[in-house]
């Protein structure tokens, strides 16, 4: 197992073993660390010393359901700091079976230059692509679609990422080579663009695997692990409404962002709700599916494909969190126009959660009203022509805060909630200030504990539990839908990474690596100026009670910084 | 004298397919008006699947069942809670990740 290093200025590539301490991690553990190695901390985000890590985890390509998440990490340009963001699709593994564990790109082609990075057995090369600058990510999928549809995933950024906007993604293609599945969070896409690369291709069919991969003992291990996958009654929830079946809860929880974090509660939740979406996707057919697999082999199918009124595919996924800020954020109550604005930012490559936080200060500050769909979609569009609306919406919540002076900016470490309000859901809010990542709820979710959301008591402690456990599966390259199923028995995971390297594996391994990322981050962004004063949530959060259930924010800033200090003690 | 309680009940993700409705009302008499006495009516009249949703072999509440009485979620489930006429038992089925 390898990792590749390419210097985008010179075109030279580099293979290295992994070392053998690192053969049972990845993902986010690594895209961390080769940031902290070459990144000095007061960097600039989108200049020379910045690089793109791509990442798989340690059971990529190995038929393990749902185990060949994408990290994509670096130093963010929305933050500050240290950044990873994972996606699905197929390039974890592709990476994996190439005998990758991870594409470290430095360097940058010189302005205006664009190149794909073409990626495989026999190494890596740079091909010149000018023909593809600006292209927005599908008819670039469909323009690359005749030469590498089948052999490889794409890897991409769209016309923002080029651009450098704060809230540009980095695309990856799923199982039909469809770019809509993103490592959406903290402008990765920015850098990636800045650099000059349009995409980057992986060939999918290597045929390198772990020592273990042919043992019966793996085998067994795997079957286990996905049998207990497929027969779990929340993966069926999951299969069947997706993550939007999580908003009729947030919504009686009086945590769903509506019309910019002023109330907890949208009276159109019904027409955009898990079941709404469900029933639209039942009575239109055609291109429509509740379920569709974002990488091969996985058994949860948690992913959708949304139809328009003729049954074409208008979008696929419609998740939770775009629901939330594109939707209830906005005071939008219509599924085809939240579908539209969701397709329209995949095209793009931004990150719905970052542009529908921004989208709604912006209407806060009376540039489009609240509930005004084709007023969205128009500034969406202006994204695309860069535009100094465009430019605005796309580059970061907090830019537009402070230039239209609105106060209700919902960031912490300048990065968009994503569509929780820490007053309803108060562990997450606790995620958002302490996360190294910023107000990203992948770093640790708590809405699914069966506590009292409202209440402070545990809260600390459990977004604690969360952050760790999330920063476990992040860096295994593991779906956090697996926590639905086999969240409670890390007992499977770890006879997987037994059996399929060959190696020993300490008791608490999945604790330690969890905490281990997540303290080599905060000492990351520590260095880089992100000091303890940043792991805050902004005033509003705690001067304004969140109606209709007038939810307060009662968890003190020492109770927060008791929680960073407790995975990463201070140097006495 | 007592008198029956009627009860909103909503239903949410595969919960409606396992009840066939999404809403409904059960007026319950008064010895029966707790949250126990309401999900042993539902389990009685939706059949095997929901019975076998709600409740586990040893008679309790399954922990993939998610309840929320009117604007509360019921974290620490007491049988014999009382309803009041007019309110709202939503129900769901757990998931988690996100």
């Amino acid at each position: 197992m390898d990792n590749l290093s390419i210097d985008l200025g010179t075109g030279q590539v580099k293979r290295e073993p992994v070392a053998a301490a690192d053969l049972l991690r990845g993902g986010r553990r690594t895209t961390g660390a080769f940031t902290a190695r070459l990144v000095p901390a007061s960097a600039d985000p989108l200049g020379a010393h910045s690089i793109v890590v791509l990442a798989g985890g340690p059971l990529a390509g190995s038929g393990v359901s749902s185990a060949g998440r994408l990290s994509v990490g670096g130093k963010s340009p929305l933050t500050g700091g240290v950044k990873e963001a994972n996606a699905g699709g197929t390039a974890g593994d592709s990476l994996a079976r190439l005998g990758l564990r991870a594409v470290v790109l430095t360097g940058r082609r010189p302005p205006g230059e664009r190149v794909l990075v073409v990626i495989d057995e026999s190494g890596a090369k740079l091909v010149p692509c000018p023909e593809l600058a600006g292209l927005g990510n599908f008819a670039l999928a469909q323009r690359l679609r005749a030469g590498y549809a089948k052999d490889y995933t794409l890897v991409c950024v769209g016309p923002a990422g080029e651009e450098g906007l704060l809230a540009a993604g980095v695309s990856v293609t799923d199982v039909e080579f469809r770019p809509s599945r993103l490592a959406a969070r903290g402008g990765m896409g920015a850098v990636l663009g800045d650099k000059g690369v349009k995409g980057v291709l992986i060939k999918k069919d290597g045929s390198r695997h772990a020592p273990g991969y042919e043992s019966e003992a793996f085998k067994t291990a795997r079957r286990v692990f996905n049998d207990a996958v497929r027969t779990s009654d929340r993966t069926k929830v999951l299969a069947d409404y997706g993550t939007a079946s999580t908003l009729a809860v947030v919504d009686r929880l009086g945590g769903l962002p509506t019309r910019n974090y002023s109330q907890g509660r949208f009276e159109g939740v019904e027409r955009i709700s898990g079941e709404a979406l469900y029933d639209l996707i039942e009575k239109r057919g055609g291109a429509g599916a509740h379920s569709h697999a974002c990488m091969a082999g996985c058994v949860i199918r948690c992913s959708n494909v949304v139809p328009a009124a003729d049954g074409s595919e208008t979008v696929s996924p419609l998740e939770y969190e775009t629901l939330g800020m594109m939707g209830s954020n906005l005071g939008l109550d219509d599924l085809d126009t939240i579908a539209r604005l969701n397709r329209r930012c995949n095209d793009l490559g931004v990150d719905t959660i970052e542009v529908g936080a921004t989208l709604g200060v912006m209407a806060e500050a009376g540039l489009v009203p609240f509930g005004d769909g084709p007023g969205f979609e128009r500034i969406v569009d202006e994204i695309g022509r860069g535009t100094f609306l465009g430019r605005l919406a796309a580059n970061g919540c907090g830019l537009a805060g402070r230039v239209l002076g609105v106060k209700r900016t919902p960031v912490a470490k300048n990065q968009a909630f994503a569509a929780y309000d820490p007053r309803g859901v108060k562990g997450t809010g606790v995620t958002f200030a302490t996360s190294p990542m910023g107000g990203d709820h992948t770093a640790g979710l708590t809405v699914f504990a069966n506590v009292d959301h409202h209440s402070k008591e545990g809260q600390v402690d459990l977004s604690l539990r969360m952050q760790v456990g999330r920063a476990s599966y992040d860096a295994l390259g593991l779906c956090a839908f697996l926590q639905s199923s086999v969240g409670g028995r890390p007992e499977l995971i770890v006879d997987l990474l037994k059996t399929l390297w060959q190696a020993d594996v300490p008791a608490g391994y999945m604790d330690a690596l969890g905490r281990d990322v997540i303290r080599a981050e905060i000492a990351y962004n520590r260095a880089a100026g992100l000091g303890p004063q940043t792991d805050r949530l902004p005033e509003f959060i705690d001067s304004e009670p969140l109606p209709p259930l007038n939810l307060t924010w009662d968890i003190s800033p020492a109770e927060l910084a008791a929680l960073v200090d407790g995975l990463a003690p201070k140097e006495r | 004298m007592a008198t029956p309680v009627t009860v909103r009940v909503r239903y949410f993700n595969l919960v409606r397919e396992l009840t066939g409705c999404s809403a409904e009302e059960v007026t319950l008499g008064p010895d029966a008006a707790t949250i126990g006495g309401l999900l042993g009516t539902l389990a009685r009249t939706h059949g095997p699947a929901f019975d076998r949703f709600l409740w586990s072999e040893v008679g309790t509440v399954n922990s993939h069942v998610r309840l929320f009485l009117n604007d509360r979620a019921l974290v620490d489930l007491r049988l014999g809670e009382a309803f009041a006429d007019g309110d709202e038992l939503l129900i769901f089925s757990a998931v988690s990740g996100g």
